[in-house]
């Protein structure tokens, strides 16, 4: 019997140890099997991992890559935006600044186009008058008190004077009365530019004019030793002028004359002729003349003759403009004849058409 | 002769006042139109010289305002400017009432000479 519970129990044993053998085993291989399902979890996750890192740098990079896209692109949009923007800025700057510019041009022409319209307005016054009466004003008033007190200290109305004291009067009211010639022919040259020069055509009689110049310049020049003589051939006459325009010019003429005649010898002779259809005035002296290439000049304004090598001669250089014009306009032409030595002959000639006998 | 002279410039007023009362005319001055018309308003003169030009109560106001009035028949009144007038504005003045007009220069005797017409002439 012992055999036999041997046996069973060595068999038992066997089995024990083939259970634990396979026990072992299986454990072996379920540990292997563990470890290699951890080895393999360990490569998944590990694998997993790459691929998430992967996959996390990919999505990295491609956010990184759509944030930089997105970045740019916004950039670049903000950048056009910006330029846009810029650009519509720099234009509306631009359009406002030319609007702004034309609104200033277009003021400013408007203030010129204003301004001168005032001034051709002004100037259009001007032809009523305005300028030259506000000028004349001003240059006139002063004269008043000038004259007056020259007048009463001649007159010794504020005490008796000396010879020197009246010597000096005298040189005052003399150079006054040129200041107010010169004011006047200023006056007289610019209404006849601006012809606003105004006639009054009437009948004269020359015998009665030229009996007026005498009696006016006669005795004063012969006082001074100069020779005054009227021809009036053409006598019995009546013209139709502005008298006092004809006058004005013959003052000229004459006024002219004794400054040129040779002193205490001087000759002025006026009168008139018919000649064919027309009436002839004229002024002659017998001073030094007027060289031909002289002549021409003679009436333009401001001329004076160069009189560096003979006495001072003054004026306004007006008078013989102002006579041009006046005879012009009075319907006539004015000339000179003189062969620059002996004397000077004015010329004023007029068609009779007008005139009546 | 009782004189009125109504000027804005005072060198002028004091020139022509002392000409004429040297010369024996009783002589009132006044620098500006209003001042002028109310004188006139008060008391009548043998003669009244009228600047045409003063600022802001000029010559021609105050011959407006004495035709309103009706006081210019009753004053001799000859005005004095330096200005140049028009035929048309001097007939217009005298129209008005103006005797007669007068430019500036003018030498104080030709003045007075002009005045002594209206000596001893009494207005209405």
């Amino acid at each position: 019997m012992v055999e036999v519970n041997d046996v069973i129990l060595y068999l038992l044993i066997a089995w024990a140890v083939i259970v634990t053998i396979l026990l072992i085993r299986t454990r072996q291989k379920h540990v292997k099997d563990i470890d290699e399902l951890t080895r393999d979890q360990k490569l998944q996750a590990e694998r997993t991992d790459t691929k998430e890192k992967q996959q996390l740098e990919r999505t990295d990079a491609t956010a990184k890559q759509q944030l930089e896209r997105t970045d740019a692109t916004a950039k670049q949009q903000l950048e056009r935006t910006d330029a846009t923007a810029k650009q519509q800025l720099e234009r509306t700057d631009a359009t406002a600044k030319q609007q702004l510019e034309r609104t200033d041009a277009t003021a400013k022409q408007q203030l010129e186009l204003t301004d001168a319209k005032e001034v051709s307005e002004k100037l259009k016054g001007v032809a009523k008058d305005e300028f030259s009466a506000m000028i004349t004003h001003e240059l006139n008033t002063p004269l008043v008190p000038i004259i007056g007190y020259c007048k009463m200290f001649k007159t010794s109305m504020l005490g008796k004077i000396n010879q020197e004291q009246l010597e000096a009067i005298e040189i005052i009211e003399k150079n006054t009365k040129r200041l107010e010639t010169l004011i006047t022919d200023i006056m007289d040259a610019r209404k006849l530019d601006l012809n606003q020069m105004k006639f009054k055509i009437d009948d004269l009689s020359l015998d009665e004019f030229f009996s007026n110049l005498d009696s006016d310049y006669r005795k004063v020049l012969e006082n001074k030793r100069c020779q005054f003589t009227t021809n009036p051939y053409a006598k019995n006459l009546v013209i139709k002028t502005d008298k006092s325009r004809l006058r004005q010019v013959f003052d000229n003429l004459i006024g002219n004359a004794i400054k040129f005649v040779p002193e205490n010898k001087g000759k002025i002779e006026t009168g008139c002729m018919k000649e064919n259809n027309n009436l002839v005035f004229y002024v002659k002296d017998n001073g030094f003349g007027i060289l031909h290439e002289k002549q021409k000049e003679l009436f333009q304004k401001f001329y004076q003759i160069d009189t560096s090598e003979r006495r001072p001669i003054g004026g306004t250089g007006l008078g013989l403009a102002i006579s041009k014009g006046l005879v012009e306009k009075l319907g006539g032409t004015i000339s000179v004849k003189s062969d620059g030595k002996t004397g000077t002959t004015f010329y004023m000639k007029f068609p009779l058409i007008a005139t009546s006998v | 002769m009782k004189i009125l002279i109504i000027d804005d410039n005072k060198d002028i007023t004091k020139m022509f006042s002392k000409y004429m009362t040297i010369k024996g005319h009783s002589c009132s001055v006044v620098n500006d139109g209003r001042s002028g018309l109310n004188l006139i308003d008060n008391k009548t003169f043998d003669v009244v010289i009228l600047d045409l030009a003063m600022p802001e109560f000029s010559g021609s106001d105050v011959i407006d305002a004495l035709c309103k009035s009706g006081k210019i028949k009753n004053q001799n009144i000859v005005t004095l400017t330096a200005s140049i007038i028009s035929d048309e504005e001097e007939s217009t003045l005298k129209s008005k009432g103006v005797h007669s007009c007068l430019k500036k220069p003018i030498d104080p005797d030709v003045l007075l000479g002009h005045l002594q017409q209206f000596e001893n002439k009494k207005t209405i």
